[in-house]
This record gives structure tokens, C-alpha cells and sequence, in this order.
């Protein structure tokens, strides 16, 4: 049973909240207001309370059960993170509020800010950005600055990136006008080391990194590739999308990166919210510091304060000084964990992939025989050119019985792949039972593979006619039956 | 790339250049390309795909034109293939 | 305090059927060259108690959190409803992901379509997407998206933005290589300018659609959407791109952040636009739904051509606009402005009564926010009397050393008003 449409249970005159009539003398509004009312909802509380209580309920989530997405790190979410952000003097706090009445608040930001520099191994960290593609925006920012002050950004126009990348690191690139030069993986899964150094010339600004890459890999020539990026005058751009592995183990400063991103809401916890809010601060290493976006957090004694004169400031990246909420949220996190829960997050995350590698390799293709860190990729091609059951299938038939797809058909280097990422939150328990589904879905595959195309077939809406969405769009009500 | 779902076409007028992106077709979840076969300047584009974009699927030689170019240079013709010999490339690879 | 439910028999098992030893031996493949070999230089994990125990501490360490709020600046103390508050804590909004599986996500999906066109509704527009970072981001990628579908090169900003938005702008112009400019010429994709502007004067959008389209430019307006049950959409006075941030429907001020970036057009800039959107579909039983749509626009699949980089966007706290939209309907907004600005010129009028206390532009129309000069600096004298005001302007503009800014919304009430103007008197005398 399909949940309607707010406005379509809307009836004229109906009130949910209502505010205390005016206390003050009337002033008669200014000319040009509003010739007729924006059409919103009108209903009850109950109304909404219901409605919105429906809406969830049809929302798989990390609360409701595994979600292995493969790169999304959908761990579990502390609850005490949600109760320190909603703390009054977090969430009641102005921007504009002067120093002095927010020292807590800045105490906090400059404590996440050292503790985010000792995980990269960078000198200082803005934590402006609002997102992880946020954050790679800021740092290609930085990198554009950097060559800029050292007068070479003419000729330093292209940025080199992994055929196995995410797709925002191109998407970034690009935006900025850089040529993006896609550099292909060698048959272990990493960057090729010999395609790295024929690319690399004067002409690269940057070479932009997931280590551990989308395939779940640890690039093992990471000093020879950083020498080589290094050598030719580039900058060596960490994505921390896959940082969970790597907590407490290993520093993307000491691999030689030069600038960092975090994605706080995979590696630190804070909730995904349907798809943000996020936060990516950005590190760098000390020769980068001087371009750092503004305002930067300074501590005198204990004293806090924020810094405006950063010598060749890239500016601003956004209003305010990044998702605060999320910030909290973070540090809370950190502050539970300790240097011992941080290590042993990472320790964790990466028995898990590999335990579940160890079972769905049994089921599906292997396409690179190596230890994994924290997530890894099997692919369908066998099963596909045995049954005609591809990844797809194999993902909406995972949602029939009450578990989450991996990622599908990414990274574009792995014919058919899944990409599975089970988080350190996940207990032996839960593996099992979902290689067991596995299972009984290749079972299923070779018995009935028709069966499999029409999955999911339990949830309240089966695949859709997406041509037909993208052809016709209808994005919005408008008030007529049409919906 | 399986369904159609956009086609975004140069407007009347515009030059073409053989080998040259002019263009670009969208399915659902991919978006690629369209290269001219041909150098020229675009006298018609068909208005009828922003409606239904499904004809390049359907009737790819017929009513699901894209836009008719204006040679520049007609000998670039001689180097085409038509589709039947295109199709036995294709299937000899 | 660990989230990790392995137990010692676990990890045991566990390790037996990877064959390996350790927990360590699953990193030997990082080269020892680069791996950290000391503990990070971090405390040891807290318990709950004590975590919560060290929040509070900071969280009270904020004073200007709880005195009555009075600021602006483009974030404001609006009144955020129970029943949100409350919805707001479920786990499926919390924890879920991106809605890429559609069949379990048609909550997700549907809010956002639900979200999608109560920002058309507001702002007359057609099309909105399903969220930006914030206001200033918003703006930012509208004169990216104006550039695109004009082919033209320039943004004019105009003066009155809020002025951290102008240094996004700047920020973003100097990475995409376009010049900003402050008026409009034969170069403009784009005229920027705010509804209400950044010292709460109103501005004449309608001139602002003419002088931008005279020019051939797309009018880009900034707004404060909590203002639009009460102003006229800017839609409906030539707007082609709406943008704003949402803090004020219904989100905490949170220091600044995390709020949300709306962002709405017509319909023929749609497939320019950045971000998410969500369209009806139905499924092969003819089943209403909903999907993410229009996809090929976005960096997931056009990589190196997307419109924009963009990827997460801000989706929880669309939600929460979403119901508190609900929750106020088209009369409860109306409240929310009309209060907003009643109150507000009751402090302008009562302020001004003090002497050396002026308005300094007593001949602009304001909505529900106003610059004041007095003789001395009055931010942190009023703070430490219990009110929050600000902030102060001469950072910005050298014409205003001696002003601050006034925001009043529908929570202040007559004598939390005049309470200030006392506070205002005793600092002055």
C-alpha cells in the first residue's frame, strides 16, 4: 500500500502548529507581498506524525539491518553522537556568535582539528568543507593556488587519475578546467606503475588517490608512486573515502601524500542521513598550510580564536565554518574510541572483509587473489554467462530477503562487479547469514534463473521503468491528478 | 547503451566537424558521444526526439533522425560505410 | 567505549578461515617503509559517562548559545516544532544512504519529491533539485550552471549579498577562471542578487529581472525561503534560478552548519542543473514510485563532464524542511513572516528611541532584520548582559564601522524586546 502524496491529504483549514498572536503595535507589511499563498500541506499533527512515520518505514537503514554497500562504510551510528550534537550549546549556537561565548565550541574544532592531523599525518586541517566531494573541490583548489604561487599553473594542466577512481575525482578535476588523464590499473589492482611514469611530466598538477583503492586493494608501490608524482612537481591528492581501513595503521602523510581528505561520516560514524549531511575536512602538509581556505582556528594559551590573514588563502569554500553538527558528532565518536578503538576499528573492519571474502569468493569470481583491506570486489561474469543472472539481479534478490545490495557495476574496471563493504560494527553472526543469502541466491540462479530478473519482488515497489521517468520527468506536484 | 532517454543536438546552424563530438545521447545510466561522420553545418535538427527520444532506439534510420548536415566536403562520404557493412565489422571482431 | 562486538572466540574463527595469525598479518601488505609503528598520539577511549560527561562540559562552555538571540546574518533563531524534533530521531532517516536501491527506499524518495515542490511552490519555480551544501554553495554553482546555459562568461554579484556568499563566489570564479563582476554587461550569464539583502532591506527583484534580461543574463535570486509565505515568489517577479539556504525552516543554527542549500529553476535549465532529483516512475506492475531521474547530468555517470561534482547532498535536513513545512502549512508561514516583520519594527522603532541609537538606513524598507550605529561597540556589552546581537558590519562594509545588525523572528516576544533596548541603555549610559 502506496503512501500518498502530503498534498494529497491536504484539506483546507487543517493546522498543525500555530504561533501566539502578536505582542507588539501592528505595522502595515511593505508593498509587493505575496498574491496567493505558496500551496503547502494543510493537515493536522497527527497527519504529519503518520505520514512521515510511513515514509520510514518503507527506508532500509543501518538500524534495520547489514548495509555493506561497497565505499559508503555504513557502520553503525553511535547514538550519543546525535545527543552531543543536539546539545543546546551546539545546535542554539549563532554563527555570528563572538568568540568569547563560544569557546566551547572552538575548544571542540581545534581538539577534532589535532586529532584529524595525528590520523593523516598533516600539519593543519580546514574543517570548511561540507562533504567529501567538497572537500576534493577545496583541495584541487589548493593545488591549483600552490602552482599557481609558484608560477607554473600555466603549464600544469593535466591530473592523473586511476582508471578504479570514484567519480567525483574526475568530476572535480574537470570542473576546475584540468585534463584528466586516467591512468590504468596493473594486473594486482594497483596503479601501473610503468603507465604512472609515462604520464607524468611537467604538464601534471596532481595525482588524486584512494589507497585502499575501490577495489579494496592496498597499492603496495605507494612510495614509488609518490616519489615518481613527487619527481615530475605534482601533489599527491588522498580521497579518504577508504580511510576506514587504514586508522591507527597507516598515514596518508607518511605514504607521502600531500593533501587529505576525510569523509567524517564514513570513517567517523556520523550518520549518512539519506545522503547528507557530510563534512570532508581537508589536510595538508606544512608547505600547503599558507592556502588553506579561511577562517582557520587558532588556540593562545586557552584561548581560542579564529584566523583570517592565511597568506595565500584560496577564500572561502562556504558560509559559516563547515556542518558543525557533524563536527560534534565526530569528535564524540573519537573521543569514545581513543587511540586503542581507532586502531582496532580499522583491525576489525579489515577481518570482516576479508572473512566474507573468504565465503563469497566460494560463490562468485575472485578478480584479483589478494588480501583485502576493508572491502572488496567479486564479480557475476561466471554466474551471468552460466545462468544470465547478472550483478543486478544478484542485488535486487538480496533485498527480498531483508538484507542490502552491494554496490554494483563499480568500480567500471571489474566486469559485473559487487562491491562489498562490511564495516567493524558487523558481528560473525550477520556474515554468515549473509553468504548464506548469497548462497541460496546462486542456488536460486541456477535453478530458476527467471525468477531472479523479477526481484525484488517483497518491497512495496518492484524495478522501475527508469526510461520512462528520464524521458517524461515529472519532478514536482502540481497540483493536478496527473501525480 | 540500451534506452534512449535524451538526445542533445546542435542547433541549426552550427558547424560540424568530422571525427568531432557534436553532441550527445543519454540512456538512463550512461551518456556518450556523437561524432559526426561527416564536416559541415547543421539545416534541420530533429524536433521530434525531445518528446520522444525512444525513435533513435525504434527507427534509427528513419524517424529517429538526429540532425541533417549541409557537406562541406562530399568526398568525406567515400571513407563511410553503410550499416550493413558496419554491423558485419562489428560482429568480425 | 568500543562499537566492536567481536568476541575473542570470534575473531579466533574468524581468523582461522581467512589463514592468517593476526589481526597485523592482514596489513602485511603495506609496505613497513610507511606504516605508523607507534600508537597515535590520541587519549584512550572514554565511556559513555564520561563522553557525555566532556560534551556537556563543552557544550556549556558556549554562553552566547543561550542568551536571547537577536542575530542574523543569514542565520536566525526560528522555532522548530515538537512533532519534527521528534520525527527527526528515527533510525531509517538517520542511517540510510542514498536512495541508489529504489525498491527500499520510497520513503527517502518520495520526501525529496515532496521537498522538490514545496521549494517550487515557495519560490514559483518549476524544478528544484533535492539539496545543495548551503546557501552560499547554492549560489556558487547557480553562476556555474548560468555560465553553462548561456555560454556566456561574467557573473555580476550584486552589493547587497551576504558577503560570505560573495567570497564562496569569489572562491569558486577564481578555480573556474571567470571574472566577477558588480554590474551587468554584454559578457553576463548571470545578474546575483538577494530578495531581502544582507542588512535586511528589501530589494526590487522585478528591476533586477529587467536590468539581467535586457542584458540577455539569467536573474539569479537569493532568499530566505521562511520569508515566502509573506513575500512574492521570486519566481513570479522574473527569477530563472532560485537559490537560498534552509536553516530557517526548521533546522538549529548549529555554529553555522549542517543546513541545507535549495536550489530551483525552470524547467528548460533542468538538465544543466547540479545535484540530485527525484521524478515519479512506476514499476512493471504499473505500481506509482519514485527514482532518482536525469541521472546522466551527474558526476556518477558523466565523470569528467558532470554538471558538477557534487554527490551527497544534504538530504536529512531537506527532510526536516520538509516537515516543518507540513507541520506550518501556508498559514503557519504566513505567521512565521508576519510576526517576523511586525516584531521586528517594533524593535527598530523602540532601538531608535535610545538616544545615540540610529537606524542606518531609515529610509529603506526592511523586512525582519536592520542595521543599528550606535556610538560604542555593542556585541559583546549586550552578551554579557544576556543578548545576542549582531553581526557587527564594519568587517564588511567601511561605511558601517559603527553599525550591527538586528534580526527579530517570530520567537522574540514584546519584553524579551524590550529587554534589549533596556540592555542597549544601561551599555550607553
Amino acid at each position: 500500500m502506496s503512501e500518498p502524496l502530503i498534498f494529497d491529504r491536504s484539506v483546507p483549514g487543517r493546522r498543525a502548529v500555530t504561533f501566539p498572536a502578536s505582542d507588539v503595535p501592528a505595522a502595515p507589511l511593505p508593498q509587493g507581498t505575496r498574491q496567493s499563498p505558496p500551496r503547502l500541506p494543510e493537515v493536522s499533527e497527527l497527519d504529519a506524525v503518520r505520514h512521515f512515520t510511513r515514509i520510514s518505514e518503507s527506508i532500509y537503514a543501518i538500524d534495520k539491518g547489514f548495509y555493506p554497500l561497497g565505499s559508503c562504510t555504513m557502520k553503525y551510528n553511535p547514538k550519543l553522537n546525535d545527543v552531543a550534537a543536539n546539545l543546546p550549546g551546539f545546535a542554539g549556537l549563532h554563527p555570528f556568535s563572538p568568540e568569547g561565548g563560544a569557546q566551547g565550541a572552538l575548544a571542540m574544532l581545534w581538539r577534532l582539528e589535532r586529532i584529524l592531523c595525528e590520523v593523516a599525518g598533516m600539519a593543519r586541517f580546514t574543517l570548511e568543507p561540507a562533504a567529501g566531494a567538497h572537500g576534493e573541490l577545496t583541495g584541487m583548489l589548493i593545488t591549483r593556488a600552490y602552482h599557481r604561487h609558484r608560477g607554473d599553473d600555466a603549464k600544469r594542466r593535466k591530473v592523473l587519475i586511476p582508471d578504479s577512481a570514484h567519480g567525483t575525482n574526475p568530476a572535480t578535476a574537470a570542473g576546475l578546467g584540468y585534463e584528466v588523464v586516467e591512468v590504468a590499473s596493473d594486473a594486482r589492482g594497483g596503479v601501473d606503475v610503468a603507465a604512472l611514469r609515462a604520464a607524468c611530466d611537467d604538464s601534471v598538477a596532481a595525482l588524486m588517490l584512494t589507497n585502499p583503492n575501490t577495489l579494496g586493494l592496498f597499492d603496495e608501490h605507494i612510495d614509488e608512486i609518490a616519489a615518481i608524482v613527487h619527481g615530475a612537481g605534482g601533489l599527491l591528492y588522498y580521497d579518504g573515502a577508504n580511510a576506514n581501513a587504514i586508522v591507527g595503521r597507516v598515514r596518508p602523510g607518511d605514504m607521502g601524500f600531500d593533501i587529505v581528505h576525510f569523509n567524517l561520516h564514513k570513517t567517523f560514524s556520523t550518520p549518512h542521513g539519506m545522503g547528507g549531511p557530510g563534512a570532508g575536512p581537508v589536510g595538508v602538509v606544512e608547505s600547503l598550510v599558507p592556502f588553506l581556505p579561511v577562517p582557520l582556528i587558532e588556540r593562545d594559551r586557552d584561548r581560542y580564536h579564529w584566523r583570517w590573514d592565511l597568506e595565500h588563502s584560496i577564500g572561502r569554500v562556504r558560509a559559516g565554518y563547515g556542518n558543525f553538527g557533524v563536527l560534534v558528532r565526530a569528535f564524540t565518536y573519537i573521543l569514545a574510541n581513543g587511540r586503542d578503538g581507532l586502531e582496532d576499528i580499522s583491525g576489525h573492519a579489515v577481518l570482516n572483509a576479508n572473512y566474507l571474502l573468504a565465503r563469497l569468493g566460494e560463490l562468485f569470481d575472485v578478480p584479483f587473489d589478494r588480501r583485502c583491506m576493508h572491502e572488496f570486489v567479486v564479480s557475476a561474469k561466471t554466474l551471468k554467462a552460466r545462468t544470465g543472472v547478472r550483478a543486478l539481479d544478484v542485488g535486487k534478490a538480496i533485498l527480498d530477503r531483508g538484507m542490502h545490495a552491494p554496490t554494483v557495476y563499480f568500480p567500471l574496471v571489474v566486469e559485473e562487479a559487487m562491491m562489498v563493504e562490511p564495516t567493524e560494527t558487523e558481528t560473525l553472526e550477520v556474515l554468515d547469514a549473509y553468504a548464506e543469502a548469497m548462497a541460496a541466491i546462486v542456488a536460486q540462479a541456477e535453478r530458476d534463473p527467471e525468477s531472479l530478473h523479477a526481484a525484488p519482488t517483497t518491497t512495496p515497489v518492484g524495478r522501475m521503468d527508469e526510461a520512462t521517468a528520464a524521458r517524461k520527468p515529472v519532478v514536482r506536484w502540481t497540483g493536478e491528478a496527473a501525480n | 547503451m540500451g534506452d534512449v532517454v535524451y538526445v542533445d543536438a546542435p542547433a541549426v546552424g552550427k558547424a560540424v566537424q568530422a571525427g568531432k563530438a557534436f553532441g550527445t545521447v543519454e540512456s538512463v545510466k550512461s551518456v556518450s558521444d556523437l561524432f559526426a561522420p561527416v564536416s559541415g553545418s547543421v539545416t534541420a535538427v530533429n524536433g521530434k526526439l525531445a518528446d520522444a527520444p525512444e525513435l533513435v532506439n525504434k527507427d534509427p534510420y528513419g524517424d529517429g533522425w538526429m540532425v541533417m548536415v549541409k557537406l562541406s566536403d562530399p568526398k568525406e562520404l567515400d571513407g563511410l560505410m553503410d550499416a550493413r557493412a558496419y554491423q558485419a565489422l562489428v560482429e568480425s571482431h | 567505549m568500543s562499537y566492536i562486538p567481536h568476541t575473542e572466540a570470534d575473531r579466533r574463527a574468524m581468523l582461522k578461515r581467512v589463514g592468517v595469525a593476526s589481526i597485523d598479518e592482514l596489513f602485511d601488505e603495506i609496505p613497513a617503509a610507511v606504516r605508523l609503528k607507534r600508537p597515535l598520539a590520541i587519549d584512550l577511549g572514554l565511556t559513555q559517562m564520561e563522553v557525555e560527561a566532556e560534551l556537556n562540559r563543552l557544550s556549556a562552555a558556549n554562553a552566547a548559545a543561550t542568551a536571547t538571540c537577536f542575530a542574523g546574518g543569514g542565520a536566525y533563531d526560528r522555532y522548530i516544532p515538537a512533532a519534527e524534533r521528534s520525527l527527526l530521531q528515527r533510525g531509517e532517516f538517520l542511517t540510510a544512504y542514498t536512495p541508489y536501491q529504489a525498491e527500499t527506499s520510497q520513503g527517502t524518495l518520495q520526501f525529496t519529491f515532496e521537498f522538490q515542490s514545496l521549494m517550487c511552490e515557495l519560490t514559483g519555480m518549476e524544478v528544484a533539485n533535492a539539496s545543495m551544501y548551503d546557501g552560499s554553495t547554492a549560489a556558487a554553482e547557480a553562476a556555474a550552471m548560468a555560465r553553462a546555459a548561456t555560454g556566456r562568461h561574467a557573473v555580476a554579484v550584486s552589493a547587497g549579498l551576504n558577503p560570505e556568499y560573495r567570497q564562496v563566489i569569489d572562491t569558486y570564479a577564481e578555480g573556474l577562471e571567470f571574472p566577477v563582476r558588480d554590474s551587468v554587461d554584454g559578457e553576463t550569464a548571470a545578474l546575483i542578487v538577494p530578495q531581502v539583502d544582507f542588512l535586511g532591506r528589501l530589494v526590487d527583484v522585478t528591476a533586477a529581472a529587467k536590468q539581467a534580461h535586457d542584458a540577455g543574463a539569467l536573474l539569479v535570486v537569493v532568499t530566505d525561503p521562511s520569508l515566502l509565505g509573506v513575500l512574492e515568489a521570486p519566481g513570479h517577479l522574473g527569477a530563472d534560478i532560485v537559490v537560498g539556504d534552509g536553516q530557517t525552516l526548521g533546522l538549529p543554527m548549529s555554529y553555522g552548519g549542517p543546513s541545507f542549500g535549495f536550489f530551483a529553476s525552470k524547467m528548460d535549465l533542468v538538465r544543466r542543473m547540479p545535484g540530485r532529483i527525484v521524478g515519479i516512475a512506476h514499476d512493471h506492475d504499473g505500481r506509482r514510485g519514485f527514482v532518482l531521474t536525469l541521472q546522466a547530468r551527474e558526476q556518477h555517470i558523466r565523470r569528467a563532464k558532470a554538471t558538477s561534482n557534487i554527490c551527497t547532498n544534504q538530504a536529512y535536513c531537506a527532510l526536516a524542511a520538509t516537515i516543518y513545512l507540513t507541520l506550518l502549512g501556508p498559514q503557519g508561514l504566513r505567521e512565521v513572516g508576519e510576526l517576523s516583520y511586525q516584531k521586528a519594527h517594533y524593535a527598530a522603532e523602540q532601538l531608535s528611541r535610545v538616544p545615540g541609537v540610529r537606524l542606518a538606513h531609515p529610509d529603506a524598507p526592511f523586512f525582519c532584520e536592520f542595521a543599528m550605529r550606535a556610538p560604542k561597540p555593542m556585541v559583546a556589552p549586550l552578551l554579557e548582559r544576556g543578548y545576542l546581537v549582531g553581526p557587527d558590519l564594519g568587517r564588511w562594509f567601511p561605511d558601517l564601522k559603527d553599525a550591527f545588525l538586528v534580526a527579530v523572528t517570530e520567537k522574540r516576544t514584546k519584553a524579551e524586546i524590550d529587554g534589549l533596548v533596556a540592555a542597549v541603555r544601561e551599555v550607553l549610559a
